[in-house]
């Protein structure tokens, strides 16, 4: 029987995976890029505001906004097509899915056409070439003149990044780590648990300006304007929409509109750091408390009544019924959340066109549901089974059984499970921010990269969490006990 | 003689290879009360459950009305529930509706009676176990006796045409097993059709029709409550009569 099951299961995946990424195939294989996306008159653009010069967010008239010298390139890419632009935010791994499963027409972040990146999709010519630096702590200035000095001390860079491949290949006698978040890189700097950090050259202008204990040195790569400019990725194929995106480009560069653009940018980046009191960025922290209870109330209320199905289901006497049951739980159980989301997001996004944040309450969804099932069922299991054979030799149908006897009791008992599965939806309900979901997660990393500051933005979520979750159990413990004294 | 209720037929029960029932056969007689008795483990619940399909046999038949229980469909068996009233040993009332509710739930959802009715009806049968003042009280508040005799209303309030009771007093603090005993006697008065296992001997003797004696999955001895107490054919029977009286 196990052998069998297994055999189900792995089709099941299957099934799933070929629905998911079979979109993309037929997607690219005829090029209508630009006609598609002319015929609907807006550009969708995939980025992750999280990295000033290149792109960040800012309050303009009270509404949050992307800005930085990528968006001014796509803005130029949009007016040059006659469409409207749409700017997608998202985690930083997940702008390249995008264009790869259709969510997204183009992908803007400070991206470099490397090797590697070109076998999955395509580039269009660079649009800028900054060049690569080591930011390192003023104080050791002295110590370290040149980058040459750095050999053989520590350097960090971002996960995935140019800089962490240049590190490995130039600096291999050096003791390299790295991280996901620029305002982390630098946090371990400023606390000198590395020396120096590989980054962009306009990145580094951009926090030696704002952070006086900072200082930049020439990184002394070989200069080859491929392998260190930017460019913008698109779809694999999708050549007519390369040649207008080159267009604009050639427009851009013949104006040296670039350096327009970077002074902009700049000035953005200097109100931001002006001012970094927590309390400026109020209205972020909370939008991310407003969609993240969104999204776990409403995924708590559909995981029950998705989780009392499943249970019913699995409990049936009808195989038919149960099987599905039992494969969808042990399959939601037994992969992570984070999976989960971007199977949603990429893969049933591709079927259906929804917007991240209904995608994200629905992976939660889809997840707590399996949990509370799991719940439900230890609740009905640990029923006296003296009340089913009570109701039974009544008369009482099976459903009759489950809504008047069975049910109100299991729901009692494990009414202290329910919360906590409450409490621990709101918390890893955060996962969502990797596809763009502005909740409060994402809102903390648009301030860290806004503000440079590493640390307080931290703890102001971290404080908002606790006190949802902290009122919460109070409100579910009032409840408890208000219902044990019925 | 008097007409069959329920004619079991060489029925066995096993749970994983183990037989617990060994070949039953016998008649309950209608508007008589058989008691079982006999040593824990003999089978005297496994055989109640599988008489009303609780736990049905393994093999043989149970007849009932004309029919064969162990062959008919699941929507026959719940219509049976309503006519085999059972009162098990640990009330198992529902703790999450009031006694009122206990009782009229079954008439409500199966009967399909209305609110008022039910309500009248169970208020009867409530009064009748001198239980209507506790109506509007829940479960936990009660003593065992107290739960029993709601448990008892619950079962009459479907008007069944067969009353079992699973060892009711088992459970019970010896003070309150007399107001549970009493209520049955009163039952067996209106000559309801009734089995009821049970290890009180004295109100076996007292109120039965009939008596089987049950030993390792069998009946070792048949017969009216008055002989077989007195003057017990079998030696297994008179070990088992002497044994309880010591107690």
């Amino acid at each position: 029987m196990g052998k069998n099951k297994m055999g189900s299961l792995l089709a099941t995946l299957l099934v799933f995976f070929t629905m998911a990424f079979g979109m993309t195939g037929k997607a690219s294989a005829d090029d209508n890029s630009l006609q598609k996306i002319k015929e609907a008159g807006v550009l969708k653009v995939a980025t992750s505001p999280d990295y000033p010069p290149f792109e960040s967010q800012t309050t303009i008239n009270g509404q949050s906004q992307d800005v930085g010298l990528d968006i001014e390139v796509a803005k130029q890419i949009a007016k040059d097509l006659g469409v409207k632009l749409k700017i997608m935010n998202m985690d930083f791994g997940s702008v390249l899915v995008a264009i790869q499963t259709g969510k997204a027409d183009m992908a803007i972040a400070g991206l470099t056409p490397t090797d590697e990146r070109r076998q999955s999709v395509d580039f269009s010519k660079v649009y800028y070439t900054g060049g690569q630096t080591f930011l390192i702590n003023k104080k050791d200035v002295k110590k370290f003149k040149t980058a040459k000095n750095l050999h053989g001390q520590k350097i960090a860079t971002q996960t995935g990044s140019l800089q962490n491949s240049l590190a490995k290949k130039y600096f291999d006698d050096s003791t390299l780590s790295s991280m996901d978040k620029t305002p982390d890189l630098i946090f371990s700097l400023e606390n000198q648990k590395v020396d120096a950090v590989g980054i962009e050259k306009p990145v580094a202008q951009a926090y030696v300006a704002h952070n006086k204990n900072l200082a930049m040195i020439d990184a002394g790569y070989p200069n080859d304007a491929a392998e260190s400019g930017k460019a913008i990725a698109v779809s694999k194929g999708s050549t007519a929409l390369v040649n207008a995106m080159n267009q604009s480009i050639d427009k851009i560069e013949q104006h040296h509109w670039t350096n327009k653009y970077l002074k902009e940018a700049g000035k953005y980046v200097d109100d931001n750091a002006a001012d970094t009191s927590m309390m400026r960025y109020w209205h972020y922290f909370y939008n991310g408390f407003l969609n993240t209870t969104l999204i776990a109330v409403i995924a708590v209320v559909f995981g029950i009544l998705l989780g009392v199905l499943l249970v019913l289901m699995k409990l049936s006497a009808w195989k038919l019924l149960a099987w599905p049951a039992t494969a969808y739980i042990e399959i939601v159980r037994g992969t992570p959340m984070m999976v989960q989301v971007l199977l949603v997001y990429f893969g049933l996004g591709a079927l259906i066109n929804m917007p991240a944040l209904v995608a994200g309450i629905i992976a939660v969804a889809l997840n707590s549901g399996a949990y509370v099932a799991e719940i439900i069922r230890g609740g009905i299991n640990s029923l006296d089974k003296g009340q089913k054979e009570a109701a039974q030799s009544l008369g009482f149908s099976k459903v009759d059984t489950m809504r008047f006897v069975i049910l109100p009791q299991a729901f009692k008992n494990i009414w202290p499970s329910l919360g906590n599965e409450f409490v621990s939806v709101i918390k890893e309900s955060s996962i969502v921010s990797i596809i763009g979901v502005t909740d409060l997660i994402y809102q903390l990393n648009v301030v860290r990269a806004d503000t440079y500051r590493g640390v307080a933005p931290i703890v102001v979520v971290m404080v908002i969490y606790f006190l949802m979750t902290f009122s919460l159990t109070r409100l579910l413990n009032h409840f408890e006990r208000k219902m044990n004294h019925e | 003689m008097s007409k069959v209720a329920i004619e079991l037929k060489d029925v066995t029960k096993s749970f994983d290879g183990n037989q617990i029932l060994k070949g039953i056969s016998g008649e309950i007689d209608e508007g008589q009360v058989l008691a079982i008795i006999g040593p824990s483990g003999s089978g005297k619940s496994t055989l109640l459950r599988a008489v009303n399909q609780l736990a049905g046999p393994t093999s043989g038949s149970v007849v009932f009305e004309g029919q064969d229980l162990t062959k008919v469909g699941k929507q026959s068996l719940n219509h049976l529930g309503e006519k085999i009233g059972m009162v098990f040993q640990s009330f198992n009332l529902f703790p999450n509706h009031t006694v009122l509710e206990n009782v009229t739930l079954g008439p409500r959802r199966v009967k399909k009676l209305s609110e008022e009715q039910a309500n009248q009806e169970a208020m009867h049968y409530l009064k009748q176990v001198g239980m209507a003042e506790k109506a509007n009280a829940y479960p936990e508040s009660l003593s065992g006796g107290q739960k029993q005799r709601v448990a008892i209303a619950r079962a009459l309030a479907m008007k069944p045409k067969v009353l079992f009771f699973d060892e009711p007093t088992s459970a019970l603090d010896p003070e309150n097993v007399g107001e549970v005993l009493k209520v049955i006697q009163q039952l067996a008065e209106e000559k309801r059709t009734m089995v009821i296992v049970t290890h009180e001997m004295n109100f076996a003797r007292q109120v039965a029709d009939k008596v089987w004696l049950m030993a390792d999955g069998q009946i070792v001895e048949e017969n009216d409550s008055k002989t077989l107490f007195t003057a017990p054919k079998e030696a297994i029977t008179k070990r088992f009569i002497e044994q309880v009286s010591l107690v």
